[in-house]
C-alpha cells in the first residue's frame, strides 16, 4: 500500500471525434506524497489542464477515450470509479483553484453566503456552525478583516482577495489534493508572491498535496519541490525542482529555459526553438520532440520511454544514459 | 546629442465614474513626465492599474489628456498647445493580444496595408506598393502566400508577427509595444523578442516597451521607468533599475518576480 496521495500511471486519453483523433496524453507519469506541492509545466497545448481535469474525471465524456494507465486518489481508481462516486470526491477530497477568481466565484451572492455553502455541503456542521466557521476560513487564508470582507460581493474585491477566498473555498472540506491551475496568472508579482506563499503555507498545516500548473518556471521553481515537464502530452523530464530545472537533462527543457530573457546577454539572441508544435492528430512516430531537437541521431526514430537518469530525476529522451528502468 | 522623439511632461488622466449615484475618481495617470530618445528602447513598466496601458492609450490619442503635454518629434500632439493634428502613421502601437487585435474577416494583406488609409497621399503611394509589403511580411518572418490567409490560420506567435507588420507598414518614428509578448508561450515569446530586436536595428526604430514581465524588460530596455498607482516612481537605465534600484517599489517589485536563477 503506497501512501501516494494522487498516483498516475501511464495515462493515455485521446480525444474522438466524428471522423479524427488527437491524442492528448501519452504515457502520463505523476506522483503526489501529502503535504508536497508538485509544479506541472509545459506550454500551451502540453495538456497541463487536461491532466488536471482527468484526475476529477471532468473531462466531457462523449470525446474523451482513455486507451492507457490508471489515476489513483488514495487507492482508488478514478477511471474505474462511477461518476457519483467521483462527484463525491471533488469540492470534498480535491479541491479546486482556478486562473480566474471572477469566473470561479457567484458574481451575486456575497462572500460569506458563497463560503457557507461549501462549508454546508461538506460537512456535518449546522447552520449556526457553518456561519461561525466562515470567518475561520477566512481568516486562515489571510484575509485582515474578513467581518467585512464576507459581507462583500465578488466584484468588490481586487483580484489577489478573490484568488484568496477561492483558495478558502477549496480548502474549507480540508481536501487532500489542491489543484491549482494557473493560480497565479491573473494575478500581479506582488499579489502572486502572497499567492504562493499562502499556498505553500497551507500545504503545510494541513499535509495537503497541491498539483502546481503553471507555464511559468519562475513560479514553479519557487513553490515546487519536484516538477515535471510536459511536451506535446508527454512527461519529457521529471524530478526535483533543483535538478530539473538547474540541471537539466533533455533538450526540451534546457531550450525552454534558454529561451527565456531573464539572465540572457543583451547582445545576443534569444535561443529559440526551431520548427512547430507537433499535430496532435499525427503524432510522429519516435520521439515527440525529435522533429525540432537539434540532437536529433538514429535513435530517436524509435520513441524512448521515461526512465531514471540520476536518483529521482527521470527523463524520456535517448541521449541521456539509463541508471535503471523506470 | 542624440534627439527626444518623445517628450511627456506632467500628463494628467483621471477617469470619472460613478457607483449607486456616488462619484468616484481614479488618478490614472498623476504628473507623469519622461522623454524618449531616437533610437531607444524605453520601458514602463508597472502592475495592472498602475497606468502603464492609459499612457499608452495617451500616446495614441485613444484617450484625451486632462493636463500636461505630449511633444512628439518637436510637434505638441496633446495638451494646451496642440493643434489636433494627430500625426498617424508616425507613431504605430502593438496590443497584448493577436487574437483579439486583428480583424477576424480581413486577409493578412488588408490587415497590413490598413494603417496607409491614415497617411497622406504621398506617403501611401510610396509605401503601398508591393515591394514595402513584401518586404514586411518577410522581415517578421512569414512568406508571401501567407498575405492571402485570414488570421485564424496562424497561431498566436505568427498573427502576432502580423501586428507587428501592420504596425512598421507606415514606418512609424515610435511603436509602442503594450505587452507585446504576455500572451505567448515562452518558446513563441523568445522569437518574438528576437524578431523585435533585429527589426528596431533594420528599421532604425524607437520603442516604448510596456510590460509587466521584469526579465523581458532586462533583456530589451535600454531605460526603464517604473509606475506604482499613475505616478512614475523612478526612471532610470537599466542597469540602474536592476542592479541599484533607488525607489522602494522598485526594490518590492524586483524582489517579488519569482525567478528560477536564485536560492529558494
Amino acid at each position: 500500500m503506497s501512501d501516494l496521495v494522487l498516483d498516475i500511471k501511464d495515462l493515455s486519453l485521446s480525444f474522438e471525434t466524428e471522423g479524427s483523433s488527437a491524442s492528448i496524453l501519452k504515457n502520463v507519469e505523476l506522483q503526489i506524497g501529502p503535504g508536497e506541492i508538485v509544479g506541472l509545466v509545459g506550454e500551451s497545448g502540453s495538456g497541463k489542464s487536461v491532466t488536471a481535469l482527468a484526475i476529477s474525471k471532468l473531462l466531457p465524456t462523449r470525446i474523451t477515450k482513455f486507451s492507457s494507465g490508471s489515476i489513483l486518489f488514495n487507492g482508488i481508481d478514478i477511471l474505474l470509479s462511477s461518476e457519483s462516486e467521483v462527484a463525491k470526491l471533488r469540492g470534498k477530497r480535491i479541491g479546486f483553484v482556478f486562473q480566474e477568481p471572477m469566473t470561479a466565484l457567484n458574481p451575486t451572492m456575497t462572500i460569506g453566503k458563497q463560503l457557507f455553502h461549501v462549508i454546508r455541503r461538506h460537512s456535518e456542521l449546522t447552520k449556526a456552525e457553518a456561519i461561525a466557521k466562515v470567518r475561520f476560513h477566512l481568516e486562515e487564508v489571510l484575509i485582515a478583516k474578513p467581518e467585512i470582507v464576507e459581507n462583500q460581493y465578488p466584484f468588490q474585491l481586487s483580484g489577489g482577495m478573490r484568488q484568496r477566498v477561492v483558495i478558502a473555498m477549496a480548502m474549507a472540506a480540508n481536501p487532500t489534493l489542491l489543484i491549482a491551475d494557473e493560480p497565479t496568472t491573473a494575478l500581479d508579482v506582488t499579489v502572486q508572491a502572497e499567492i504562493l506563499n499562502l499556498i505553500a503555507k497551507l500545504a503545510k498545516d494541513h499535509g495537503t498535496a497541491v498539483l502546481l500548473i503553471s507555464h511559468d518556471l519562475g513560479v514553479i521553481a519557487q513553490s515546487c519541490s519536484r516538477v515535471t515537464v510536459l511536451y506535446a502530452g508527454e512527461v519529457v523530464e521529471s524530478g526535483k525542482v533543483s535538478e530539473v530545472l538547474r540541471a537539466p537533462l533533455h533538450p526540451y527543457t534546457q531550450a525552454l529555459i534558454k529561451s527565456l530573457p531573464d539572465i540572457a546577454d543583451r547582445d545576443r539572441s534569444l535561443e529559440t526553438i526551431a520548427g512547430e508544435f507537433p499535430d496532435l492528430r499525427n503524432r510522429p512516430e519516435g520521439c515527440i520532440y525529435a522533429p525540432r531537437c537539434p540532437k536529433k541521431f538514429d535513435a530517436c526514430d524509435v520513441r524512448p520511454m521515461l526512465h531514471i537518469a540520476k536518483d529521482l530525476h527521470s527523463v524520456s529522451c535517448w541521449g541521456v544514459e539509463t541508471v535503471a528502468k523506470l | 546629442m542624440t534627439e527626444n522623439i518623445l517628450q511627456v511632461s506632467d500628463l494628467n488622466k483621471t477617469f470619472h465614474f460613478k457607483t449607486k449615484s456616488v462619484k468616484h475618481a481614479n488618478h490614472a495617470v498623476s504628473d507623469v513626465s519622461f522623454d524618449i530618445k531616437q533610437g531607444e528602447v524605453f520601458g514602463l513598466v508597472g502592475e495592472s492599474g498602475s497606468g502603464k496601458s492609459t499612457i499608452a492609450n495617451l500616446l495614441m490619442n485613444l484617450e484625451s489628456v486632462d493636463s500636461g503635454e505630449i511633444i512628439f518629434n518637436g510637434q505638441t500632439i496633446a495638451g494646451a498647445d496642440s493643434k489636433n493634428v494627430f500625426p498617424y502613421g508616425d507613431i504605430q502601437i502593438v496590443f497584448q493580444d493577436p487574437r483579439s487585435s486583428l480583424d477576424p474577416r480581413m486577409s493578412i494583406r488588408q490587415i497590413i496595408e490598413e494603417p496607409l488609409r491614415f497617411v497622406s497621399a504621398e506617403k501611401r503611394a510610396r509605401l503601398s506598393g508591393p515591394d514595402n509589403i513584401l518586404t514586411l511580411i518577410r522581415a517578421v518572418g512569414l512568406r508571401e502566400e501567407h498575405l492571402e490567409r485570414k488570421p485564424h490560420q496562424f497561431s498566436g506567435g505568427q498573427r502576432q508577427r502580423v501586428a507587428i507588420a501592420r504596425a512598421l507598414v507606415t514606418r512609424p518614428k515610435l511603436v509602442v509595444l503594450d505587452e507585446p509578448t504576455s500572451a505567448l508561450d515562452i518558446s513563441v515569446q523568445a522569437q518574438v523578442i528576437n524578431l523585435l530586436k533585429s527589426l528596431q536595428q533594420e528599421f532604425g526604430l524607437t520603442y516604448l516597451f510596456i510590460s509587466h514581465n521584469m526579465g523581458v524588460v532586462k533583456y530589451l530596455c535600454d531605460r526603464i521607468g517604473v509606475l506604482n498607482q499613475g505616478k512614475l516612481v523612478e526612471v532610470a537605465t537599466n542597469d540602474e533599475i536592476f542592479n541599484r534600484p533607488t525607489h522602494e517599489y522598485t526594490k518590492r517589485l524586483l524582489s517579488s518576480v519569482p525567478t528560477m536563477f536564485q536560492e529558494r
